[in-house]
C-alpha cells in the first residue's frame, strides 16, 4: 500500500518536472549549419586523397599479385652438357696431278697461245709455212690433203676453187 | 524520436534534431560544464562529420555531449572552475513559468543538489526522453541501475520540492 502510494507520488514528480521547458539553447543555428556545411565539404574534401590512396594500394598489390601469378611455375634449373671440342685433322690428299707431269693438251694449248701472240705481234708472216708446220704429211699433195680430209671426190672441184687454185698455180 | 532510422545527415535533419532536442541537450551539458552550447554545437559537427545517421542518433548525441562536457570540465583549471562554478549557478536551467506547480529555480536548485549518477539520468529520461536502456548505455551501466538511480533521484527531488510547495499552500491558505 505504501509502496504504491509512493509510486503515485514519484510519478506526480516527474510530471510536474516534465512540464518545466529547458532554458533556450544559446546556440547560434545560423553559425552551427555554416560550420555543418564546411564539415561536410572538408568531410568530402578529405575522402579524395584517402580514396586515392587506397586505389593507389590496391594497384600495387594487384601488380604484385599480377607479377607473383605469372612467375615459371617450374623452378629454373641449370644444365651442363659437355660437348666434346672438334679435332682438326690433316688428311693428305693424293696429289691431282704428279709433279713434272704435263698434259698434251695443255701443251698444245700453250702453242697455241705462244703463236696467237706471235701473230698478233708480227703479223701473218709469223705464221709458219706449212711444210715447216707440220699440218699436212710433208711433201703432200693437195688430193692427200683431200683424202686425209674425207671430202668425197665430187666435192673436190667446187671446195678446191679457193685454196686449190692457188696451190694449182703455184704449183 | 526525430531520428530512430539511419539517414543521411541533411541540413533539414540536423535542423530538426536542433529543434528537438537543442534544449535538452544543453540541459544535460549544462550540468557537467560551463560552455553547454560549445559541447552541444560540437556533438552536431561531429554527427555532421560522420557523414553517417546513427540507428539511435539521440542516444549517440547524449553520450558524445556527455563525454565532451566532462572533459571539458576536467580541462580548465581549478581557478577557473571555481569561477565558473558560481557562474553556472546562476544560469537558468528552466524557462520560469509563473503557473507551474513547480517553481523553475526551485527545481533546478533540487537537481544541482543530487548526486551527479541521479541527475544526468533524470534529466536524461524527463527532459531528453531516452529509455533507461539508452541511459544505461549512454552513462555506461544497466538499465536497472539507471531505474534505481533515477528512482533515488525522483525521491530526493519529491523531499526537496516538498517543503517549499507546502509552505506556499500554507501561505495561500
Amino acid at each position: 500500500m505504501h509502496g504504491a502510494h509512493n509510486e503515485e507520488e514519484l510519478r506526480d514528480v516527474e510530471r510536474s518536472l516534465a512540464r518545466l521547458r529547458p532554458a533556450a539553447a544559446g546556440i547560434d543555428r545560423d553559425e552551427l549549419m555554416f560550420r555543418a556545411g564546411q564539415a561536410a565539404a572538408t568531410g568530402r574534401a578529405g575522402l579524395a586523397p584517402g580514396v586515392a590512396v587506397l586505389v593507389a594500394l590496391v594497384a600495387s598489390l594487384a601488380g604484385a599479385g599480377t607479377t607473383w601469378l605469372a612467375r615459371p611455375a617450374a623452378p629454373e634449373r641449370i644444365v651442363q652438357v659437355t660437348v666434346e671440342k672438334p679435332v682438326l685433322r690433316v688428311v693428305e690428299l693424293a696429289p691431282i696431278m704428279p709433279a713434272g707431269e704435263r698434259p698434251e693438251r695443255s701443251v698444245a694449248r700453250a702453242d697455241y697461245l705462244e703463236l696467237r701472240d706471235r701473230v698478233l705481234a708480227e703479223g701473218m708472216d709469223a705464221l709458219p709455212s706449212l711444210g715447216s708446220a707440220g699440218g699436212a704429211a710433208p711433201g703432200g699433195t693437195i688430193d692427200d690433203l683431200w683424202r686425209d680430209l674425207g671430202i668425197p671426190p665430187r666435192h673436190r672441184a667446187r671446195k678446191a676453187w679457193a685454196p686449190s687454185a692457188g696451190r694449182s698455180a703455184q704449183s | 524520436m526525430a531520428a530512430g532510422k539511419s539517414k543521411p545527415i541533411d541540413a533539414q535533419l540536423l535542423s530538426r534534431l536542433l529543434d528537438e532536442h537543442g534544449r535538452a541537450l544543453t540541459l544535460f551539458a549544462r550540468q557537467y560544464c560551463d560552455s553547454p552550447e560549445d559541447v552541444v554545437q560540437y556533438a552536431f559537427l561531429k554527427l555532421v562529420r560522420s557523414r553517417q545517421g546513427h540507428g539511435n542518433m539521440v542516444p549517440w548525441l547524449y553520450r558524445v555531449v556527455r563525454n565532451r562536457a566532462i572533459s571539458v570540465a576536467r580541462s580548465s583549471a581549478r581557478r577557473q572552475r571555481r569561477e565558473l562554478r558560481v557562474a553556472r549557478r546562476d544560469e537558468p536551467w528552466f524557462e520560469r513559468d509563473y503557473a507551474e506547480e513547480v517553481d523553475a529555480r526551485a527545481a533546478a536548485d533540487a537537481l544541482k543538489a543530487l548526486p551527479e549518477p541521479q541527475r544526468e539520468i533524470i534529466i536524461a529520461h524527463i527532459w531528453g526522453g531516452l529509455t533507461f536502456e539508452q541511459i544505461g548505455q549512454v552513462v555506461g551501466c544497466s538499465s536497472s541501475t539507471a531505474h534505481r538511480h533515477y528512482s533515488d533521484g525522483l525521491s530526493s527531488l519529491r523531499e526537496r520540492l516538498r517543503s517549499p510547495c507546502t509552505e506556499h499552500t500554507t501561505k495561500k491558505n
